[in-house]
């Protein structure tokens, strides 16, 4: 575990979608090899047979459950059912075009297939 | 202050119920004081006066035509920002969000209005829920009730501000880590983060799916536990929302202790606990002794990793979560004349605080191909042992006492390094890795006039355990009555 350089952190930006300033790039190295560092103590552990736990409704182990917790359905029936209107949801929009999201172009002007 | 605020939300609705206090009035109680205090506070980024008062109308107008009102009749409550209000601005007290007029109600804010109450505002927090002070609102500075030069607490310090200088006679907040209970404490009010599953999450802004869960924060476990009983149980809308029964929460707050056993962990005993808060936490447990409970020595060894556990998992879900705030569908967009990449990137760098970026960018490395099973996978498999920790416990004890925070409020602006602040939590932190419900209720003061918080914690679904030690702790002190000056 440990440190960051500068670097990684610029790739981190650029997979986050994030635009991140010069003294942003200093502080955040220097925060997160700090916050990594103390993440450190998590090795001491042994964990290769223990299973990871993903969600909370997770039962760690199942003979201790209690009775009374059901697990929620994850998946319900597949039948439509009633939605926002489509011009509620796209009011939302800061820019919108023929009942659409408009966004800037994907592709440079004037490519073609 | 008018005496109609002084009453508990049960008391309010039975007296609105009973034509003995108008709706009305009563909401025009609280804007005045609001309008009065706030200032002062910040508890609100949002008043809606004019949907209160039609919403307070309405309520009289039903009593005045006989006809049937919900449990929480009249009764003004206020919300965190992170829950979802149809034509109310909703902003995660981020300014990427700012401006959003949401098309939809969070199901927790539908059940509200379903049960009559009346909706004054939305309450001031941490940006997306991301921190244990408040300070990280991109809007305002929220003050603690007791001392404003000190922080009320976070993430849902508004929400726990607003109570505790009533400027609300309830309200919603939010806890991923300790966001409930830990503004609950340094406030002097009392916070109930409920079992995850047991409230559907349906329009509240997500932060860390594993762990969020909402809950109410009120002066009176009997408070309490009549807003849970309106906000819980099944909604097919959250795939993570139980069908368990929601029990009658309010019975179990008269049942007493006697015969309940108490756990105390060692690992919770931690020599960085103020003597203060310690003194304070060991006579409440004293007192729950007094009516009948027993104490009982347990173990979580692996409580010290939670920290570390919690701040892999809580940011790899932020960073997946956030996304989508791109400037596309919702929110603000920076640099729209650009490419599409750096429209996300210009809306985003500039729409987020420092320390949401900074979750973002830990989510981000934990989550990185190459990278996952050192961090996110290791986190999660600690959350198991850290989860089976509390089965083993809880095979001994109904319910496991502790500081809810290791020291009463801090300064506005003390703490200066994240980490320094993310150690604010170290004991909320565990229950929302196991999905346990928890409470904070207020115990005490210490040499400066500051609330100190009694946490308790019990298995999944049994919050009427944490409700019969707060109601019968409420009933056998007074420290629950006590008001800012």
């Amino acid at each position: 575990m440990g440190n960051v350089s500068k670097d990684e952190i610029r790739q981190l930006g650029t997979l986050a979608r994030l635009s991140l300033s010069a003294s942003e790039i200093g502080s955040l190295e220097h925060e997160i090899s700090s916050i990594l560092d103390h993440m450190e103590n998590l090795s001491e552990v042994n964990t290769s047979d223990v299973i990871p736990m993903t969600h909370a409704s997770m039962n760690p182990s199942v003979s201790l459950q209690p009775e009374s917790v059901q697990q929620p359905d994850s998946l319900r029936p597949d039948v439509a059912q009633p939605s926002l209107a489509a011009e509620a949801v796209l009011a939302s929009s800061s820019r919108i075009q023929d009942n659409c999201f408009s966004v800037p172009p994907v592709l440079p002007s004037g490519s073609s297939k | 202050m008018s005496s109609s605020i002084e009453l508990s939300a049960v008391e309010q609705a039975h007296k609105v119920r009973q034509g003995e206090l108008s709706a009305s009035e009563l909401c025009q109680a609280y804007l005045t004081r609001i309008a009065s205090q706030d200032q002062e506070i910040g508890a609100y980024l949002l008043v809606d006066e004019q949907g209160a008062l039609a919403q307070a109308a309405k309520v009289d107008a039903k009593i005045a035509d006989g006809l049937p009102v919900g449990a929480l009749a009249g009764v003004p409550v206020a919300l965190k920002d992170l829950l979802v209000t149809k034509d109310l601005e909703t902003t995660a007290a981020s300014k990427i969000l700012e401006g959003w007029i949401p098309p939809y109600d969070a199901h927790v804010v539908s059940a509200l209005r379903c049960a009559d109450a009346v909706i004054l505002g939305k309450l001031n927090m941490d940006e997306f829920a991301m921190g244990s002070s408040t300070e990280n609102s991109a809007f305002k500075r929220c003050s603690n009730p007791w001392d404003h030069k000190k922080v009320p607490g976070g993430s849902s310090g508004g929400s726990a501000a607003a109570v505790a200088s009533d400027l609300c006679s309830i309200s919603l907040g939010t806890d991923t880590g300790g966001s409930i209970r830990q503004p609950a404490a340094f406030c002097g009010v009392l916070g109930l983060k409920p079992s995850y599953g047991r409230v559907s999450r349906y329009g509240v802004i997500a932060y860390a799916s594993s762990l969020d869960q909402v809950g109410p924060i009120t002066r009176t476990a009997e408070d309490a536990a009549l807003v849970l009983e309106v906000i819980a149980g099944h909604d097919p809308r959250d795939a993570t929302s139980c069908q368990s029964v929601v029990p009658r929460f309010r019975h179990a707050c008269s049942q007493g202790v006697a015969g309940l056993r108490i756990g105390i962990a060692d690992e919770m005993s931690l020599e960085a606990v103020d003597s203060q808060v310690r003194d304070h936490v060991d006579a409440a447990i004293s007192q729950l002794v007094a009516g009948g409970a027993e104490v009982k020595r347990v173990s979580l060894p692996h409580t010290k990793y939670a920290l570390s556990a919690y701040y892999i998992i809580a940011p790899a879900e932020a960073a997946s979560n956030l996304s989508r705030y791109d400037g596309v569908r919702f929110g603000r967009r920076l640099a729209d004349d650009k490419s599409l990449q750096e429209m996300y990137e210009e809306t985003r760098g500039q729409g987020f605080g420092a320390e949401v970026k900074r979750r973002i960018m830990l989510g981000t490395f934990a989550l990185r191909a190459g990278y996952y099973d050192a961090y996110y996978k290791k986190a999660q498999q600690i959350r198991t042992l850290i989860a089976r920790d509390f089965e083993r416990a809880f095979a001994e004890v109904d319910v496991i006492a502790s500081p809810t925070a290791p020291t009463t409020a801090f300064g506005l602006g003390e703490k200066t390094s994240p980490l320094e602040m993310y150690q604010a939590d170290v004991f909320t932190l565990s229950c929302n890795l196991a999905g346990l419900p928890g409470v904070s209720l207020n115990c005490g003061f210490d040499d400066a006039n500051l609330p100190i918080g009694l946490q308790l914690l019990a298995p999944r679904m049994q919050e009427e355990s944490l409700l019969r030690c707060a109601g019968y702790y409420q009933s056998a002190t007074d420290w629950h009555t006590k008001r800012p000056g």
